[in-house]
């Protein structure tokens, strides 16, 4: 399950989206804290949701996500933890007749992975949009034009490269990890070797969801302390589409990679050299952001 | 499809009918194969077939008809000569009366017998008429058929469901509605067998062949005819379609207890605009006292119909009710989208479901203080499931 909104009875309406990046936080926050754990079975989600210690510990970000330079607000900075409330407490969702320009703008805009598709009439979700499924969707349709696209994705500048791209090493812990995708705003990272830096693998968010098997609470927050190359040999049983790697090179046009995805549907490429070494990464947002001609506003 | 026999034995028909085996099943009527010979071969064949074979054109349908009217008057006499064959049993005592029956197809007019539609080709040519009432007023047996409703004008047709619940690998049926011309398969759902036919209105006979056996349904209506064999019967000739509005219920209301709701409450309630049943009773009980008819309506209004043609009553319902199994659950809800594992290429891909098993409501069993809830439902030409957790109260 990638997003769930949830639903407010009191209310009568949808009131938010519940994602892996919501157990991630709260996985971190108890770590950070030392807080008891067992707590949580018993905590309803707002209650989780407007306790301003973990909003003030665990959700600070680096706004804006990409591109020029901006210091970390910090809790202390009045605007940080209202827009983080408002993250929680504004939904977001597109109805059916929504046109898809418009959702992808919604999207994109807010900083969103998924736009939950609502029924106003009855309160039906019918479906949650991500990038992944955008791109299918072009992929799809536009595959056939191959006069647009034989540029490569480098020179159109789709991705990010060289020194923004952010890497983990597979001595990592868990927890550093996911402290650094979330301080980026990341939903995944590549993995690389520590001395060749050559790419192992691909971490990404949704990986995480293993850790709900742990038979307590407990074992779930210790587990962000084991190191990457120890979870990364796990056999993933529990999730039949795993995020697998997917690479490219810098030379790959456009087209080459509509054809790959028409095949694979990954979330996000990397972009590696002739030795394997992490160049880039080329995401699905990155993708659709280049059609929807908006990149550089985040 | 063209050579059909002429000797005596009628494996030949193609339709793969058979005689009847028991003295009280009727005969098979022919389906199918070619006109001309055919004809020759009723002339001559004992195991007649009310059928009329129907092959080739409308044309052909319509002069066998009559040929077969006319032998069967004939061979309503000669019955003796034709029981030698395979059929034994005293068999030809068994075909005969199925031409007796025939009349009451053959007895109506072209669009009256294949008012089925059975036959595409143009078998409703008004030219062809015979003059079936004659033929069927001599021959007319115990099925009181109502000659007189079968000579309105009126075209209406009554959609009715004819349906076969005990079992069978093949059913077919054929009946007055098609002149017991054709055996009709049944559609097939689970053990039963249904077919949809626009009857005209009046009575009809009919009867089914179960695996190439002529049977009844024991559950249905039935009617014996002279000769002792039963078929089923249906009378539409008072059904009125449901249009669901008020009139509908009255008239309802009025043809199952013998009275129409009482004018005078009606009208005591229109005037005084009370809403709720208690105040309207007591309105009623007010109205008593000048004596008005609406007097024996507190007393007796357990079971007669109110304004609306409802029926509210005191009555308790039987021990046994309580015991009793509740209905089954249908067996297309049992496959339960949900229950089947997941496609690994995508895991949001369910299979398609049945379009019966929309809009219902699966739960599971309560587990963690969580209970799970799902539904699938189309929006457009797409099917969403959404699944709902709800954490219960303690």
């Amino acid at each position: 399950m990638q997003a769930a909104p949830l639903w407010d009875p009191t209310a009568c309406q949808f009131v938010g989206l519940l994602t892996v990046t919501d157990f991630i936080d709260i996985l971190r926050y108890y770590r950070r804290t030392n807080a008891d754990v067992s707590t949580l079975a018993t905590r309803s989600i707002t209650d989780i949701l407007s306790d301003t210690n973990i909003l003030n510990t665990v959700l600070v970000r680096h706004i804006p996500r990409r591109g020029g330079t901006a210091g970390v607000t910090t809790a202390s900075n009045a605007p940080t933890p209202t827009s983080n409330i408002s993250h929680h407490c504004t939904f977001l969702s597109a109805d059916a007749n929504t046109t898809l320009k418009h959702a992808c703008r919604l999207l994109h805009r807010n900083s969103l992975d998924f736009l939950p598709v609502i029924l106003p009439d009855d309160m039906r979700v019918l479906a949650t949009i991500t990038y992944t499924t955008i791109l299918e969707h072009l992929v799809t349709n536009f595959r056939e034009q191959r006069r647009l696209f034989d540029d490569t994705v480098y020179d159109l500048g789709i991705g990010t490269y060289h020194d923004n791209v952010i890497t983990v090493t597979s001595s990592q812990s868990l927890a550093d990890v996911l402290h650094t995708m979330h301080v980026n705003g990341l939903s995944a990272v590549p993995v690389v070797d520590e001395k060749t830096k050559k790419i192992l693998g691909v971490y990404s968010r949704s990986d995480i969801t293993f850790l709900a098997t742990a038979s307590d609470a407990e074992d779930a927050v210790a587990n962000l302390d084991l190191s990457l190359d120890v979870l990364m040999s796990q056999r993933r049983t529990d999730v039949t589409t795993p995020d697998a790697l997917h690479t490219c090179t810098v030379g790959h046009t456009l087209q080459s990679i509509f054809e790959y995805f028409a095949q694979w549907k990954f979330n996000r490429l990397i972009v590696v050299d002739d030795e394997e070494r992490v160049v880039g990464v080329v995401s699905a947002r990155d993708l659709v952001a280049y059609f929807l001609d908006e990149r550089g506003t985040s | 499809m063209g050579n059909a026999q002429t000797n005596g034995s009628s494996a030949v028909l193609p339709s793969g009918q058979q005689p009847p085996r028991q003295g009280g099943g009727g005969s098979a009527g022919a389906i199918g194969g070619g006109g001309g010979q055919q004809q020759q071969h009723y002339s001559h064949a004992h195991h007649n077939q009310r059928g009329v074979p129907q092959g080739g054109g409308s044309g052909s349908h319509l002069q066998q008809q009559q040929q077969q009217k006319q032998q069967q008057q004939q061979q309503h006499g000669g019955m003796g000569g034709y029981d030698a064959g395979p059929y034994g049993k005293g068999g030809g005592g068994g075909y005969l009366p199925q031409q007796q029956q025939n009349p009451y197809a053959a007895g109506g007019r072209n669009p009256y017998e294949m008012g089925g539609g059975m036959d595409a080709s143009s078998m409703n040519d008004p030219s062809q008429q015979q003059g079936g009432p004659a033929g069927a007023g001599t021959e007319s047996s115990s099925i009181p058929l109502d000659m007189a409703t079968l000579s309105a004008a009126d075209d209406d047709t009554v959609p009715t469901v004819f349906r076969w619940e005990h079992g069978g690998r093949q059913v077919y049926i054929t009946g007055t509605f098609n002149g017991w011309s054709r055996q009709i398969p049944m559609h097939r759902s689970g053990n039963d067998f249904t077919y949809i036919h626009n009857l005209k209105r009046g009575k009809h006979a009919f009867k089914f062949i179960v695996d190439d056996e002529w049977r009844f349904a024991p559950d249905q209506p039935t009617v014996a005819d002279i000769e002792g064999r039963i078929n089923n019967f249906i009378d539409v000739t008072d059904f009125k379609a449901y249009t669901g509005d008020r009139d509908f219920e009255k008239e309802k209301a009025a043809a199952e207890y013998g009275c129409y709701p009482d004018p005078s409450t009606t009208d005591h309630e229109q005037k005084s605009g009370v809403p709720g049943d208690d105040a309207s009773k007591a309105n009623r009980t007010d109205s008593d006292a000048p004596g008005s008819v609406a007097a024996p309506v507190s007393a007796s209004s357990a079971n007669k119909p109110d304004r609306d043609g409802e029926i509210f009553s005191h009555n308790m319902p039987d021990l046994d009710e309580y015991t009793k199994e509740p209905p089954p659950l249908p067996p297309h809800l049992r496959h339960i989208i949900l229950n089947k594992p997941p496609q690994l290429q995508d895991t949001a891909a369910l299979p398609v479901p049945q379009h019966v098993a929309l809009n219902h409501l699966y739960c599971t069993a309560i587990k963690d203080n969580m209970m799970v809830l799902g539904i699938t439902q189309r929006f457009k030409t797409k099917f969403v499931t959404t699944v709902y957790y709800s954490p219960c109260k303690n």
